[in-house]
């Protein structure tokens, strides 16, 4: 490749990651503006700046408590997804019976069916066992989440030779010894893109927390909702508070940042 | 060590109709090292596996020591395996690979990790205790795979193809070094490979198999100077034995192609007490049972035959000569010194002494 060419990608790049970062310039910028502040000038770096936005967003947000329940709700829902998507794609990856195969198509089909089409029969169910709570949604966050997880461990799963469960075997290892010292290590990339993808789904969503979830246990993202009335909508508070939601994901990736760009990138290269 | 019995043992598959393995019927003596050869699907791995307790014995018993060992599950059989593709652990250094058995064992942490360091010192790995396997070459990761097996001192080692993806020359070093782990350790070992040459050179007693069915069971030397049927002659020694269409007719195997080779007065007796005279038959004679040489030549005057060669090796110390006689092709194993370039006509010995005879419809050794 000439060199020419090599500095027209390097600026089309350079123009493409400003665009991708331009939303957070928005963000940011803005939620240090005051509510005139934005309306007189969007792009404008602030000025006056002032950091009140947050001490108010802070406490609007109930921003302790709801980071909590989202912590826990994601934490916990994630967790719950890896284990159990991880364990159910092993035993029907490693079982060749027709059972088994029909069992993961059961689960690879029931990701077409629209959560649209099931939530209102679904939190009525769970309102009748008292479980419209966080316990609760993070049962349905299984239901709905773990049939992706189990397609993609299942992916994985089939490259790992089944020597390597024998030779476990062998060693004296039970069937439950296997799994977790032999086999879901070996899962890490898969379970960090799993992590992921159902973090992120997780941690944003609005409309199931706000079908299921009492106020006492709202997130992040319920509590945000209360910026935008029928007739104001508090932008620079509601902006403050965005860039408060995005702070523990950011903490997040920089802890997670090795496993993370190894999940993404292990069997690229030989 | 153990005694090992596997006493009419079956295998067949769920939904196939056929035997995997069939009538497997073998005794295996204290400390013996056994080898398992035979083509792709002859199930000499099947037979393993089964002893290994990997998969079910669907007829007959597996015994050790006289116990039957048929539902006794694969970790408390007290076997130790080392698989094809070494079957590694990717995530744990070489030292928690070895130790993988014995921690699962639940053994005293100071004597696994005796165990280990003195696997790894037998083996030349005690430099590479904290690598990751990702980090070893293809010999460095068998040698771990055999370490692993030989800290559990189990009492019996199944390998299965262990070699069959190093490169040549390291295999060779890697057969040299397990047929010294076997006296060293003087433990049962049972080897599966589709490579003669490594169960000519590694076995005390070689069991050859074809189509789910033990062919022979021999020391090398048997299997190779008295194989007990055409397929076993085939498949022991490189080149494989060269197989002729004969007649016996006058004291001379004939061949329809102008093939005329006197047959020696011991054998031509028991051919003619087995009532073979006239008949189809199958010549077999080994590559470097063919001579060129004229020394030979004038000793085996009456075993001549005229050959053009087609394709010729030079391997270093010998030559192999793919030629053709008639509509029958073969290979003559020669001196180097006796070269010959492809197309040449020549005229070569069979050292008709050496020479086998087969019955060309049960295909067994008739002499």
């Amino acid at each position: 490749m000439s060199k020419k060419s090599t500095h027209l990608i390097a600026v089309l790049g350079a123009l493409v990651g400003l665009l991708w970062l331009f939303p957070f310039y928005m963000i940011v910028t803005n939620s240090f503006k005051t509510p005139k502040g934005i309306f007189a000038s969007v792009l404008a770096l602030p000025h006056p700046s002032t950091g009140r936005n947050y001490v108010n967003s802070f406490k609007a947000l109930h921003f302790i408590g709801s980071l909590t329940n989202s912590l826990i709700i994601t934490v916990c829902g994630v967790l719950l997804i890896i284990l159990c998507s991880s364990m159910a794609a092993y035993a029907l990856q490693r079982n060749h019976s027709k059972l088994s195969g029909a069992l993961l198509l059961l689960f690879i089909s029931s990701m077409l069916i629209p959560f649209q089409s099931v939530m209102i029969p679904l939190t009525a169910n769970f309102g009748s066992v008292h479980a419209l709570n966080m316990w609760g949604l993070m049962f349905m966050y299984l239901g709905f989440d773990c049939s992706l997880s189990i397609f993609l461990y299942q992916g994985t799963l089939s490259s790992i030779p089944f020597a390597m469960d024998e030779a476990a075997e062998m060693e004296g290892a039970s069937r439950w010894q296997i799994f977790y010292k032999v086999i879901f290590p070996m899962l890490s990339p898969m379970t960090v893109t799993v992590a992921i993808l159902n973090i992120i789904a997780i941690w944003n969503d609005y409309l199931l927390p706000s079908l299921v979830l009492p106020q006492a246990q709202y997130t992040i993202p319920l509590q945000m909702f209360n910026f935008f009335g029928e007739y104001t909508k508090q932008w620079h508070l509601a902006l403050a508070g965005i860039t408060l939601s995005i702070i523990p994901v950011i903490l997040f990736y920089l802890a997670a940042q090795k496993w993370i760009i190894k999940g993404v990138t292990d069997g690229a290269v030989k | 060590m153990v005694q090992i019995n596997l006493d009419h043992i079956y295998k067949r598959y769920q939904g196939n109709t056929d035997y995997s393995a069939s009538d497997i019927n073998l005794a295996i003596n204290e400390g013996e090292f056994i080898v398992f050869v035979g083509p792709s699907g002859c199930g000499k791995s099947t037979t393993l596996r089964m002893i290994a307790g990997l998969e079910d014995i669907t007829k007959g018993d597996f015994k050790m020591d006289g116990k039957v060992m048929n539902k006794v599950a694969p970790k408390d059989r007290d076997i130790a395996m080392v698989f094809q593709n070494y079957a590694l652990y990717p995530h744990m250094s070489v030292f928690e690979n070895m130790a993988f058995g014995l921690n699962i064992r639940k053994n005293d942490k100071a004597d696994t990790k005796k165990r280990v360091e003195d696997a790894a010192k037998i083996l030349g790995l005690t430099e590479y205790l904290k690598r990751k396997p990702a980090a070893l070459s293809g010999g460095q990761r068998q040698r771990v795979a055999l370490g692993r097996a030989i800290v559990r001192d189990a009492k019996l080692f199944l390998l299965d193809e262990p070699l069959s993806n190093l490169d040549a020359k390291l295999r060779v070093q890697m057969r040299t070094e397990i047929a010294q782990l076997h006296q060293r350790l003087g433990r049962n070992f049972i080897y599966v490979t589709h490579d003669q040459v490594e169960a000519m050179t590694m076995a005390d007693r070689i069991v050859i198999m074809n189509e789910g069915r033990i062919q022979q069971v021999g020391t090398p030397a048997q299997l190779y100077n008295e194989p007990i049927n055409k397929f076993v002659a085939g498949f022991m020694g490189s080149p494989a034995m060269n197989f002729f269409k004969v007649k016996i007719e006058d004291g001379f195997a004939v061949g329809e192609d102008g093939l005329k080779v006197a047959i020696p007065e011991g054998q031509l007796k028991v051919l003619q007490s087995k009532g073979y005279v006239g008949k189809n038959l199958t010549l077999g004679i080994r590559p470097e049972d063919i001579h060129v040489e004229e020394v030979a030549l004038q000793t085996f005057p009456d075993a001549i035959i005229n050959a053009t060669v087609e394709v010729s090796e030079l391997m270093g110390s010998e030559s192999m000569l793919y030629s053709r006689t008639g509509t029958t092709d073969f290979i003559a194993k020669v001196n180097s010194r006796d070269y010959h370039e492809p197309g040449d006509t020549l005229k070569m010995a069979f050292e008709m002494s050496k020479a086998h005879y087969f019955d060309d419809e049960t295909e067994e050794t008739i002499i």
